[in-house]
C-alpha cells in the first residue's frame, strides 16, 4: 500500500507531507500480533490536528506500555480523499501504514460539533461499518473522548465506548481491557460489559432513551446491568503525579501552533457561565513550576522547537506565572527559543508579561471582552471592566503593540441594543486611546473585532438557553457592520449557520444520528471550513429526516427537562448550574474557585480538589 | 566561519516544500547543537543560505546550504553531529569550510536530473516517450510557454539543454540505490541543463516536451555545478567537474 501511495497518490495532492508519516520523534514500533493496537485519529486535516496536545499525551502514554503500540492517521483533505477513494486505498495509519481496520481500538477526539461528519467519512474509509450495532467482534472498538464527549449523543449510535473527562489514565484502562479481551478471547458484548465497570466509560448502546411526542426526552434508562445510571466523568487528581511527555512529533509541514507545550494547569475556577470547559475541567489543578521548567526543556532539546508555549484555559491565572516565564526566559533566551502565552487575560499584568516574553510585535494581542456592556458581562460572570480593558490596552500601546485584536460574542441571553452599543462603544474607545498613546504614529493603528455567535453548551448555566434566531443574528451582525465602518477597525463575524449547527449538535440527542449520516449521504464534510461548509445540504439532511434544527436550536429548556446529556456527570451537579443560571439573570457575579467555594459539586464529588502550587502570583 | 554542507533529499521528505525543509533542518541544528550565528534584529533567525530550491516531489543526491557558525567546528564533526538528528530522508553527504565569496544562489548555474520512469508506466508508452526524448537534442528550437501573474510568454529552451541520454544499465542501478528509492524504478533519461537566472530550464518542462507526465517519472537531481569559463566546477570544493 505504501508503493501505491507514495507512487499514485502524494505526487499528485496539496501538501503530501500530511500523509507520508516518519516525522521526526514518531514512534515505530514492529507489530506482533498478541500487542494491543491503538490508533488514534483527529477528525480534522494534519495542521491542525498536530497542533492538539491531548493526542500527543495520549499517543505518548500508550507508547510508553510495552505490549501496546499506538500510531496517528488524520482526516485527509479534500483532494488526497477523493483520490484514496478513486484508487481504492483505506484509511491508513502514519505510522505503519496498516488500514485502520486491522488495529484494536480506533479512538477519534472530540474537540468540536462540526467534526462529526469528518468522523463518519473516516469510519467509512476504514471499512468499518458506521453504527456500533452493525460491528463484530473483528472489528476495531470505536472508541470517542474530548470536550464533546460531554455530550456523545449526537454521536452515539456510531461509538462503542466514550471516555468521559481526563484521558491520561483511563486510557491506560482501556490498553487493559482490550489486552484482556484479547487474551480471553471476548466477544465484543462481553468486551462492553467489562468496560462499562471501568469508571468514566460510557457505553451508549447500554442505555434506552425515550421521547415524548413533543421529541423532548422521557427518560434515559440503563437496559444491562453492567452499566451505571450515570457516568461519573474521570479526574486527575494530582498533575505532577500524571503523565505528560518528555518528547514531541516534529511535525512536517508546519501546524497552526508551531511549537512545543506545557501544561501548565487544566480547569480554569473563573466560572464564566457560557464556557464549558470551565465547567467540565473543574477543579483546577496547576503544576509545580519546577516540573514544568524541566518538561520544557527537554521538549526543547527533544524537538529542536524555537517556541514552547504554557498553555491552559487562562495562564494568566497560574499562581507562578511570572517566576515560570521568567526562569525559562533565562534558561531559554540564549539559544534564542521564545515562551509563548496563548490565554491572556485583560489586565495591565498580563500585557508586562507578554511583552516581556513578545520581543517581536508582530502577532496582535487578543482581548476577550465578550460583551459591550458592564451589565451583560455580569450576566455571563465574565469578571472585566471596560477599565482593566483601558488599561490592558494602553500598557499594550506603550510597550510597541500597534494592533489590538477584541473578541465578543453576540446573542448571549439576555443581550439588548445597549449591548451591541456598548461593543461599538468599547471600539470606539480603544480607538481613540491608541490614537492619543501612539501620537505620530497613530495611522498604523490596527483594532480587529472578531465577533463570534452564542452557542449554548451542555453543563453550562446557560445549557437551558435558546440561541438567537440567525435572522436576529444577521440583524446584530449588520448593526455592527454598519458602525464600526471606521479607518483602523477591521470587524469580521462569524458564520451564523455554522453557529446554528454547533448549537444543534452541541445539546442534541441521538435522533441526530441519523441526519449525521444522511448529511454525509448528500456530500457534507469539513463542516468547520467556510470553503466546503454547505448549510443547503444540512437542511435538505434535516428535512430528509423530519427534524427540525430550531428545536435543539432556538428553544429554551425548562429546569426539569431531561437533557440528553443528564446521564453524563461532570462533578458540577444540575442544581448548582440552575442557582448560576439564576444569579445571571439577577445580573449579579459569582466568585470564582479560587476566591470563594461555591459548592459546585466537583470537589465535594470527585475524588479531586483545587490544587494550587505554592506562593501568590506577583501582580 | 561559514560552512558549504552538501546534503541528499530522499523519500520521505521529498515531498516537503522548500520553506518546510528549511524548518526542518533548522531543528535538525538545534537538536544537534551546531552553534549556527542567528541574525541581529527583533526576530533572530539562523543565518543559512540554500542553492537553488528543489521542487516537490523531487529527490536529490545533490543539495547545498551554507552555515555562518558563531563558533568554529570541525566540518566533518559537524557532519556527524547533525546526521545523528536528521528526519528520515535528510542526509549530510559531506562539508567544507566555504572557500569563495558568492552565495549558493547566484554561483550554480547548471543542474543534472535523474528520470525515470515510474512502475505503472506502460512499456508502449515508455517506447513512445524514449523515442520523443531521444529526438529533443536534434532540434533548434524547444518552445513552451510559461504563465506569470500579468502575461503568458514563450520561452526557448533549447540554448539552455546541454545533454540528454538514455541512462546505462549501470547508472540506473547506481542511482537507485543512492537514493533508497520506495518505489521500484525503471528505465531513465539523464538531462543536464540550465538553472538559475537565465534560461532556468526545469525538468517538468522537458517532460511535457517529450509529451509525457510529470507524474510518470520520478525526478531525481544528482548534480549542480557552476559553470566558469566553459568549465564546471563543484559548488563544495571549486574543484573542475572530473573531480567531482
Amino acid at each position: 500500500m505504501r508503493k501505491i501511495i507514495e507512487s499514485k497518490l502524494l505526487p499528485y495532492v496539496s501538501k503530501p507531507a500530511r500523509y507520508m508519516g516518519g516525522e521526526y520523534n514518531a514512534v515505530q514500533k514492529t507489530w506482533q500480533p498478541d500487542m494491543v493496537k491503538v490508533v488514534l485519529a483527529f477528525p480534522d486535516v494534519y495542521d491542525i490536528g498536530m497542533a492538539h496536545l491531548g493526542l500527543q499525551i495520549l499517543y505518548w502514554r500508550i507508547n510508553e506500555c510495552e505490549d501496546a503500540l499506538c500510531e496517528r492517521t488524520y482526516m485527509p483533505w479534500m483532494d488526497m480523499y477523493q483520490l484514496m477513494i478513486k484508487e481504492g486505498v483505506p484509511l491508513y495509519s502514519l505510522e505503519s501504514f496498516h488500514p485502520i481496520a486491522d488495529f484494536d481500538v480506533l479512538g477519534f477526539t472530540l474537540q468540536y460539533e462540526l467534526s462529526y461528519t469528518n468522523i463518519l467519512h473516516m469510519l467509512k474509509r476504514s471499512g468499518i461499518p458506521l453504527r456500533s450495532k452493525d460491528r463484530t467482534n473483528q472489528e476495531a472498538l470505536v472508541v470517542g473522548g474530548g470536550p464533546c464527549a460531554f455530550n456523545p449523543e449526537p454521536i452515539a449510535d456510531f461509538f462503542d465506548v466514550f471516555v468521559i473527562g481526563d484521558g491520561e489514565e483511563a486510557i491506560v484502562d482501556l490498553v487493559d481491557l482490550v489486552r484482556r479481551a484479547k487474551d480471553q478471547g471476548w466477544t465484543r458484548q462481553e468486551t462492553l460489559e467489562q468496560a462499562a465497570t471501568i469508571p468514566g466509560f460510557y457505553i451508549p448502546s447500554f442505555y434506552d432513551v425515550t421521547y415524548y411526542p413533543s421529541g423532548q426526552i422521557a427518560g434515559i434508562a440503563p437496559n444491562n446491568s453492567h452499566a451505571l445510571t450515570r457516568v461519573q466523568k474521570r479526574v486527575v487528581a494530582d498533575l505532577d503525579q500524571a503523565f505528560f511527555p518528555r518528547n514531541a512529533i516534529v511535525p512536517w509541514i508546519e501546524p497552526v501552533h508551531d511549537r512545543v507545550m506545557v501544561e501548565v494547569m487544566r480547569g480554569c475556577g473563573r466560572g464564566c457561565r457560557f464556557c464549558q470547559a470551565g465547567f467540565v475541567y473543574r477543579p483546577p489543578r496547576e503544576r509545580d513550576p519546577l516540573l514544568l521548567r524541566e518538561q520544557a526543556l527537554d521538549l526543547i532539546r527533544g524537538t529542536g522547537h524555537e517556541e514552547v508555549a504554557l498553555t491552559s484555559l487562562s495562564s494568566g491565572d497560574y499562581s507562578q506565572i511570572a517566576p515560570l516565564v521568567k526562569s525559562l526566559m533565562e534558561d531559554l533566551g540564549e539559544s534564542r527559543v521564545s515562551v509563548a502565552l496563548p490565554s491572556l487575560r485583560v489586565d495591565s499584568f498580563s500585557v508586562g508579561l507578554a511583552s516581556e516574553i513578545q520581543k517581536v510585535r508582530k502577532t496582535g494581542l487578543t482581548f476577550a471582552m465578550e460583551a459591550g456592556t458592564e451589565r451583560l458581562r455580569k450576566v455571563i460572570n465574565k469578571q472585566v471592566t471596560e477599565e482593566d480593558l483601558l488599561a490592558a490596552v494602553a500598557a499594550a500601546f506603550d510597550a510597541g503593540w500597534f494592533s489590538i485584536k477584541l473578541y465578543f460574542m453576540l446573542g448571549l441571553p439576555t443581550e439588548g441594543e445597549e449591548d451591541l452599543a456598548g461593543i461599538v462603544d468599547i471600539v470606539k474607545r480603544v480607538r481613540k486611546l491608541g490614537h492619543e498613546r501612539l501620537g505620530r504614529q497613530a495611522g498604523k493603528l490596527r483594532i480587529a473585532v472578531s465577533v463570534a455567535t452564542f452557542v449554548p453548551k451542555a453543563h453550562t448555566p446557560f445549557e437551558f438557553c435558546a440561541q438567537d434566531q440567525p435572522a436576529v443574528i444577521l440583524d446584530k451582525q449588520r448593526y455592527l457592520k454598519e458602525n464600526l465602518g471606521i479607518k483602523g477597525v477591521k470587524l469580521s463575524c462569524h458564520n451564523v449557520e455554522q453557529s446554528v449547527l454547533e448549537a444543534v449538535f452541541a445539546r442534541g440527542d441521538r435522533r441526530l444520528s441519523s441526519v449525521l449520516e444522511q448529511a454525509v449521504t448528500l456530500g457534507c464534510l469539513f463542516d468547520g471550513w467556510d470553503e466546503y461548509f454547505n448549510y443547503g445540504l444540512w437542511e435538505q439532511a434535516f428535512g430528509d429526516c423530519g427534524l427540525d434544527m430550531s428545536f435543539y436550536a432556538n428553544r429554551s429548556r425548562d429546569f426539569d427537562e431531561v437533557n440528553p446529556w443528564d446521564h453524563i456527570d461532570s462533578g458540577v451537579s444540575k442544581g448548582f448550574l440552575i442557582e448560576e443560571y439564576k444569579t445571571a439573570l439577577k445580573v449579579a457575579h459569582s466568585p470564582g474557585c479560587r476566591d470563594r467555594c461555591l459548592r459546585c459539586g466537583v470537589c465535594q464529588e470527585l475524588p479531586a480538589t483545587m490544587r494550587l502550587v505554592k506562593g501568590s502570583a506577583e501582580k | 566561519m561559514d560552512i558549504r554542507l552538501k546534503f541528499a533529499v530522499k523519500a520521505p521528505i521529498r515531498h516537503i516544500s522548500h520553506l518546510d525543509l528549511l524548518r526542518a533542518l533548522t531543528r535538525a541544528l538545534r537538536r544537534a547543537q551546531v552553534p549556527v550565528a542567528f541574525s541581529e534584529g527583533f526576530n533572530p533567525h539562523m543565518l543559512l543560505s540554500f542553492g537553488p530550491p528543489l521542487s516537490v516531489g523531487f529527490c536529490s543526491l545533490s543539495e547545498y546550504v551554507d552555515l555562518r557558525l558563531a563558533e568554529d567546528m570541525v566540518p566533518d564533526d559537524l557532519v556527524e553531529a547533525l546526521n545523528g538528528q536528521l528526519p528520515k530522508g535528510l542526509r549530510v553527504i559531506s562539508a567544507k569550510e566555504k572557500a569563495g565569496g558568492t552565495s549558493l544562489m547566484a554561483a550554480i548555474n547548471v543542474a543534472d536530473y535523474a528520470l525515470f520512469y515510474l512502475p505503472d508506466v506502460p512499456d508502449e508508452v515508455k517506447e513512445q516517450l524514449d523515442q520523443a526524448m531521444s529526438c529533443l537534442m536534434e532540434k533548434s528550437r524547444l518552445s513552451v510557454t510559461r504563465q506569470t501573474k500579468s502575461r503568458i510568454r514563450e520561452v526557448d529552451l533549447r540554448p539552455g539543454i546541454f545533454d540528454i541520454h538514455l541512462l546505462s544499465n549501470t547508472a540506473v542501478s547506481e542511482l537507485e540505490s543512492m537514493m533508497d528509492s520506495p518505489v521500484e524504478l525503471g528505465t531513465g533519461w539523464f538531462i543536464r541543463v540550465e538553472i538559475g537566472s537565465q534560461i532556468n530550464v526545469r525538468p517538468g518542462e522537458i517532460i511535457q516536451l517529450a509529451g509525457a507526465r510529470v507524474g510518470d517519472f520520478l525526478v531525481c537531481r544528482v548534480g549542480l555545478f557552476i559553470k566558469q569559463d566553459g568549465k564546471l566546477r563543484c559548488p563544495l570544493t571549486y574543484a573542475s567537474l572530473e573531480a567531482c
